[in-house]
C-alpha cells in the first residue's frame, strides 16, 4: 500500500496584539506556540515560525496548506500575518485560506445552545463585533461601533466572548464567562474552524495575489478621528 | 569568470511599490514600480493607505517580475529589502513578504538602508566606478556627504543640522503655489532665470564645515517671497527659481568639492531625489572636472525611489556574506546606516 503523502499545515494569527502559530502534520497538532509579549509581530513572527519547523524537523517548502486569522484586528499586525502568509504560499504554491477573527475569537462558544457575540477591542472607543449563531453562522455584523450600539442588536440570549468582552456595558442577557479567559483563541483553533466550516482550496495565484486583510475599518478613520 | 548571481528585490519605503530582478554584475533585468495615484486626492501620502497599497501590489509586481524576465524561483540566490528610513508600516510590507518568501526558498535575506541604496544606484548606471569615492545624498528628507573608504565601509562627513536641500525647493514651490514635488518645478522655472538676481544666504559658509544648514536659507526665501507684490512675484518668477535654486546648490557643490579635494578623493557620486537636478548636476560636474575629478549620478528612472537600486546596494553584502537574521525589523530613524 502506498503511503498518502504528509500534509503539513501552519496556523497563524498576528491580527491581535498577541500572536500565534501551529503546525500540524495531517490531523495531528505537532507544535502549537502563543506570544503576548511587547515586541512587535514583525520581528518575533519569523523566528517563531522558524523554531516551529526546526523543532518538527520539517523544511519550510514543505508547508503544504496555510490558515489565516485576517481580521478584523491592528492593521499593521494584520498586514505582517498576510503578508508573511503570501510570501510562503506563494513560493510553496500552496493555499492560503483566511478566516474572520470574529469567527475565531467565538469559537469556544460554538454548539453551546446559544448564539454568539464575539468581540475584539478596535481601539478609539470602538469594537469590531459580530453575531453568531451556534453553529458560527453570521447572523449580524460584522461591524466596528462604539461598544453600546452592540445592546440594540437582536441576540436573544447570547454568550459574550473575546478580548472586547470587558469593554461592553453590563446587560443581564450577556452571560459572560470569563471573558479574560476566553479573550484569545490561538491559531490552533483556525485548524478546527477550517475543518467544520472551510471548504476544500487549490493554490489560485489570482485568489492570493488578491486576497487583503479584512480592515472593517476605512483607511481614513485616523484623519477622521483627528479632524 | 563566475556566472553571476540573481537578487530579487523589494523597495516599499513610501508610496512607491517595486521589485526588481538584478544581476551581481548591476544588470538590471527588471525594475518596475508601481505609483500610488490614489495619495493624490489627500493632498500628501496617507501612511495607513500607502501601507495597504503595498500589499495590495507586491504580489502581482513579483509575479510580473519573473515573467518579465523569464526566470522562476529557481534562478533567484537572494532577496534583499529596504528596510530603512521610511514610513514604518509601509516598510514592513515589503519586509514580512520578503523575510517568508526567502525563509520558504531557503535563500539569504539582504537588508538595506533606502539612502545607500540611493547611492548604490550609481553603480547600475557606471559599473567602473571603485571606492574610495565621496556620496552626495540630497533629497527631501536628507542632506548628506558620506565617504566609502570600500563597498561596505563609510562615515558620514557632513550632514544637515536642520533643514533638507530637497525641502527648501519643497517649501519654495508652495510658498510661490507651484504645486509638488517643488525640486523639478523649480528647476525648470531656474533654466530661464538669473541666479544672481537674489541675493540669499548659504548656510555654515565656513571653511572647513562639511555640515549644511538650510533653515536661515529657507526663512529668507520665504520672508522675501512675502514681501514681494504679486505681480512682481509673477513677472520675476524665473529670476526666483534661479536664485533660489543657486542658493541651495552652491553649498552642496562647495562642501563636496572642498572636502574631495582635501581628501584626495576623484570620484563622487550623486544620490537621491535631488540628483535629478539639472543645474547641480551640470554645475557640480564642472567643478569637478576643474579639480580633476569625476562626477557620476544614475540615469533619471533610478533617481525615483525603486527596488533596482536596493538590489544594487545589496551586492556587495551579498558577494561578503552579510545576511539578515528573521528577527531583522524594520525602522523609521533617518540617514544613512550599513544594517
Amino acid at each position: 500500500m502506498m503511503d498518502r503523502p504528509r500534509q503539513l499545515t501552519l496556523a497563524l494569527d498576528a491580527s491581535q496584539a498577541s500572536g500565534s502559530l501551529a503546525l500540524f502534520e495531517d490531523e495531528a497538532l505537532l507544535y502549537a506556540s502563543y506570544f503576548n509579549v511587547s515586541i512587535t509581530h514583525s520581528e518575533t513572527l519569523m523566528p517563531q515560525l522558524d523554531n516551529a519547523l526546526k523543532l518538527t524537523g520539517f523544511q519550510p517548502a514543505e508547508i503544504g496548506k496555510i490558515l489565516l486569522a485576517n481580521g478584523p484586528g491592528s492593521f499593521t499586525g494584520l498586514r505582517i500575518g498576510l503578508a508573511t502568509a503570501k510570501g510562503i504560499a506563494y513560493a510553496n504554491r500552496c493555499p492560503l485560506k483566511a478566516f474572520s477573527s470574529l469567527q475565531l475569537a467565538a469559537l469556544p462558544r460554538m454548539n453551546c445552545g446559544k448564539n454568539i457575540i464575539s468581540v475584539i477591542d478596535a481601539r478609539m472607543k470602538e469594537v469590531y463585533a459580530a453575531l453568531w449563531d451556534e453553529e458560527l453562522n453570521l447572523l449580524h455584523g460584522p461591524e466596528v461601533c462604539p461598544p453600546a450600539e452592540i445592546l440594540n442588536w437582536d441576540f436573544g440570549d447570547a454568550w459574550l466572548i473575546g478580548d472586547g468582552s470587558h469593554i461592553l456595558p453590563a446587560d443581564e442577557r450577556l452571560k459572560s464567562l470569563h471573558p479574560t479567559a476566553l479573550g484569545y483563541v490561538p491559531a490552533i483553533g483556525l485548524y478546527t474552524l477550517d475543518a467544520l466550516l472551510g471548504a476544500d482550496s487549490v493554490y489560485d495565484f489570482d485568489a492570493l495575489a488578491d486576497l487583503q486583510p479584512f480592515y472593517l475599518r476605512d483607511f481614513s478613520a485616523q484623519i477622521k478621528r483627528n479632524g | 569568470m563566475s556566472k553571476p548571481a540573481y537578487i530579487l528585490a523589494f523597495e516599499s519605503s513610501c508610496d512607491d511599490t517595486s521589485v526588481a530582478i538584478v544581476d551581481t554584475d548591476y544588470n538590471v533585468l527588471c525594475n518596475l514600480i508601481s505609483s500610488q495615484k490614489e495619495h493624490q486626492d489627500y493632498g500628501g501620502v496617507l501612511p495607513e493607505l500607502a501601507s495597504r497599497l503595498h500589499l495590495k501590489n507586491i504580489l502581482r509586481l513579483t509575479e510580473a517580475a519573473y515573467i518579465k524576465t523569464g526566470l522562476s524561483k529557481d534562478d533567484i540566490s537572494a532577496v534583499a529589502v529596504s528596510i530603512n528610513p521610511g514610513l514604518i508600516g509601509s516598510l514592513i510590507v515589503g519586509l514580512s513578504f520578503a523575510k517568508s518568501y526567502a525563509w520558504s526558498l531557503g535563500l539569504p535575506l539582504i537588508t538595506v538602508n533606502h539612502m545607500l541604496a540611493h547611492i548604490f544606484a550609481n553603480f547600475i548606471t557606471h559599473k567602473d566606478i571603485k571606492a574610495p569615492f565621496l556620496a552626495l545624498v540630497v533629497s527631501g528628507g536628507h542632506t548628506e556627504l558620506v565617504h566609502f573608504e570600500d563597498m561596505l565601509k563609510f562615515t558620514v562627513v557632513g550632514k544637515t543640522l536642520d533643514d533638507a536641500a530637497g525641502e527648501t525647493f519643497d517649501k519654495t514651490a508652495k510658498i510661490l503655489g507651484l504645486g509638488f514635488p517643488g525640486g523639478p518645478i523649480i528647476d525648470e522655472l531656474a533654466k530661464k532665470g538669473n541666479p544672481k538676481a537674489f541675493d540669499f544666504p548659504r548656510g555654515l559658509n565656513k571653511k572647513g564645515n562639511y555640515n549644511f544648514s538650510y533653515s536661515g536659507t529657507k526663512t529668507a526665501i520665504y520672508n522675501h517671497i512675502l514681501s514681494m507684490d504679486p505681480d512682481e512675484r509673477e513677472a520675476r518668477l524665473h529670476d526666483l527659481a534661479a536664485s533660489v535654486q543657486q542658493a541651495i546648490i552652491d553649498p552642496l557643490i562647495n562642501k563636496s568639492i572642498s572636502w574631495a579635494r582635501v581628501n584626495g578623493i576623484k570620484d563622487i557620486l550623486l544620490a537621491g531625489g535631488v540628483a535629478a537636478n539639472s543645474a547641480l548636476r551640470e554645475q557640480l560636474g564642472q567643478k569637478a572636472a576643474k579639480y580633476g575629478m569625476k562626477l557620476h549620478y544614475p540615469g533619471l528612472s533610478l533617481c525615483m525611489d525603486n527596488a533596482a537600486m536596493v538590489a544594487a546596494a545589496a551586492i556587495p553584502k551579498y558577494l561578503t556574506g552579510h545576511y539578515s537574521d528573521l528577527n531583522v525589523n524594520a525602522f523609521s530613524l533617518k540617514g544613512t546606516k550599513l544594517l
